[in-house]
């Protein structure tokens, strides 16, 4: 590779720290600085708040997704994201505002003590003061906990009135006994660190789309930097997860047909967030944990280590994200992933990496489980070299066939998959069933190239 | 004479310092000035409890952990080689836990 080329690639580093002494605001002059954003730019107090709620409100302004007066879910973490997404939503609703949002906004909190194996008396405890403070913003709150996920009750009810909370009505968060159990059972037989950590994502997802769904709101707002983002993204490629990068990187994430999840913090860094907290003297009302573990906390590390010398990184990592996603319209959204409800990447054809994969994954085995799948193996010619393809759909149970490439990666780590959520069971069998019947009507089905 | 200052930890960084938020620290006047990289190695050896790679990282705090000196960002005002005065006020924000 040529040396002086990738030298121009390079990004702009940060300057010599003594040069940012004394800096101006960028905007007004004003001598008292106190954040440097982006590269190099000083910002007063006043100006950088403004530049928050610009750079907030132009987000939905551009997009045009909510319409005036719409009903949006607003996933409440407790962590900074959320509180400084929660006060730029107040904010720019508020009468006062110069351009208006113009939804209504209703709050979700998802009592996840669960994955952070707190006691039930430490997640009353935090419930407790997260709630008290949701519920200060005059908005109207929803609480669930994770382990409602697991639940076999229809989605509609989750066991839980759809009704507001009030203040002393959040300890049945911590009544659902059995659901907790299996949850703590599921997570118990995932044995990487990784995964597990990508389960709590998914399941949490699922979780949120089964309460919007409940109550028939269909955009969820999610606080998520372009800090986590950056790191989400590096390390879902790494996980087998690059065929839903658009999903995972865009303002407004279309991978479940019924509920739309929007961004609208995406253009902060956790820089800027932590900032706007203290310039506005919020706290934060909740931290639990001391960030990823497994590959994702691998990649935190690496992503914010380049992050201190080069202030764009987490910029840069979002956009290129956003450039090699494949787009919504070129994928087929009839079959959808029965764990992530992400289309399915795995329909890829006889030469596919995929398709190479699993059958080393088979050849590997060796010839002594082949009578296992003997109905496709029999037509096998027998050469061993893919070349009659048949060995690339036996092997793979049902449960299996109906997930993406990714949680089929995940789910090799987890030792009993009958441990998942009953819903993903029988979103297994709707995949399968729904493959089934394309295949049994599809010479009767005119392509729309025929139809020309 | 000393030197008095208030150092607070948040975001997660306060369980590294025995879950302690607020710390009023006093240090000896010495020879040579108090720099924020002094305060650093005093830090280490004063509060950090177990596993200060942590906190600390190549004579630094660890990437993804915000400093603030009376509010400002510390890249304002040079960071390591900062020379704390008085009653500065130094806030320590970890920024490592998603959110
Ligand atoms: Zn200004
Ligand atoms: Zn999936």
């Amino acid at each position: 590779m040529c040396s002086i080329q990738e030298g121009e690639l390079l990004q702009p580093k940060r300057q010599p720290s003594s040069s940012l002494r004394d800096r101006k605001c960028m905007k007004c002059s004003n001598e008292e600085t106190v954040v440097i954003i982006r590269i190099n730019d000083a910002f007063c107090k006043d100006c950088f708040l403004q530049y928050c709620t610009h750079k907030f409100r132009s987000a939905f302004g551009k997009s045009r997704l909510i319409r005036d007066k719409e009903q949006v879910l607003v996933a409440h973490s407790g962590g900074p994201a959320s509180c400084a997404m929660l006060h730029l939503i107040q904010e720019g609703t508020s009468r006062r505002a110069h351009k208006k949002l113009r939804f209504s906004s209703v709050l979700v909190f998802i009592d996840d003590g669960v994955f952070h194996g707190l006691t039930l008396v430490e997640r009353k405890a935090r419930n407790a003061q997260v709630l008290k403070q949701l519920i200060s913003s005059g908005l109207d709150v929803h609480a669930y906990a994770i382990e409602q996920v697991m639940s076999t009750t229809s989605s509609a009810s989750l066991g839980l009135p759809v009704q507001a909370v009030s203040a002393d009505s959040f300890e049945i968060l911590c009544s659902f006994d059995s659901e907790c159990k299996q949850l703590e059972a599921l997570l118990a037989a995932t044995t990487s660190d990784t995964s597990r950590q990508s389960l709590q994502h998914v399941l949490r997802q699922r979780l949120l789309i089964q309460v919007a769904n409940g109550m028939g709101i269909n955009k969820v707002l999610l606080g998520n930097s372009t800090t986590s983002l950056a790191v989400q993204m590096m390390s879902n490629v790494a996980q087998g997860r690059g065929a839903h990068l658009l999903y995972d990187m865009s303002f407004a994430d279309l991978r479940s047909t019924s509920v739309t999840f929007v961004r609208p913090m995406r253009e902060f860094t956790t820089h800027e967030i932590e900032h706007y907290l203290l310039l506005n003297q919020l706290g934060t009302i909740d931290v639990i944990s001391t960030g990823p573990k497994g590959l994702e906390g691998l990649t935190s590390d690496f992503v914010l280590g380049l992050q201190a010398d080069f202030p764009n990184t987490v910029s840069t990592i979002m956009r290129t994200g956003e450039k090699i996603g494949v787009s919504h319209s070129e994928i087929d959204i009839d079959l959808c992933c029965s764990l992530c409800q992400a289309p399915l990447d795995t329909d890829v054809g006889p030469s596919s990496a995929l398709a190479a994969t699993q059958f080393s994954e088979v050849v590997s085995r060796g010839n002594r489980q082949s009578s296992r799948c003997s109905s496709e193996a029999t037509e096998c010619c027998g050469q061993g070299d893919g070349s009659c393809q048949s060995s690339t759909r036996c092997e793979l149970p049902d449960l299996r066939r109906s997930l993406c490439y990714g949680c089929r990666l995940m789910c090799k780590d987890l030792k009993d998959t009958s441990l998942l959520p009953a819903s993903v069971q029988s979103n297994a069998l709707q995949v399968k069933n729904r493959a089934e019947m394309r295949a049994s009507i599809q010479n009767f089905l005119i392509e729309d190239d025929d139809a020309k | 004479m000393s030197l008095n200052l208030k150092l607070e930890f948040s975001g997660g960084a306060e369980l590294l310092v025995n879950k302690v938020k607020n710390h009023d620290i006093t240090l000896p006047i010495s020879s040579k000035l108090w720099t924020l990289r002094g305060l650093l190695d005093w830090i280490k050896d004063n509060l950090l409890a177990e596993r200060p790679e942590l906190f600390i990282q190549g004579g630094s705090v660890r990437p993804g952990i915000l400093v603030l000196v009376n509010d400002a960002d510390w890249e304002l005002l040079g960071e390591l080689e900062y020379e704390l005065q008085d009653n500065d006020h130094i806030v320590f924000i970890s920024t490592l836990h998603g959110g």
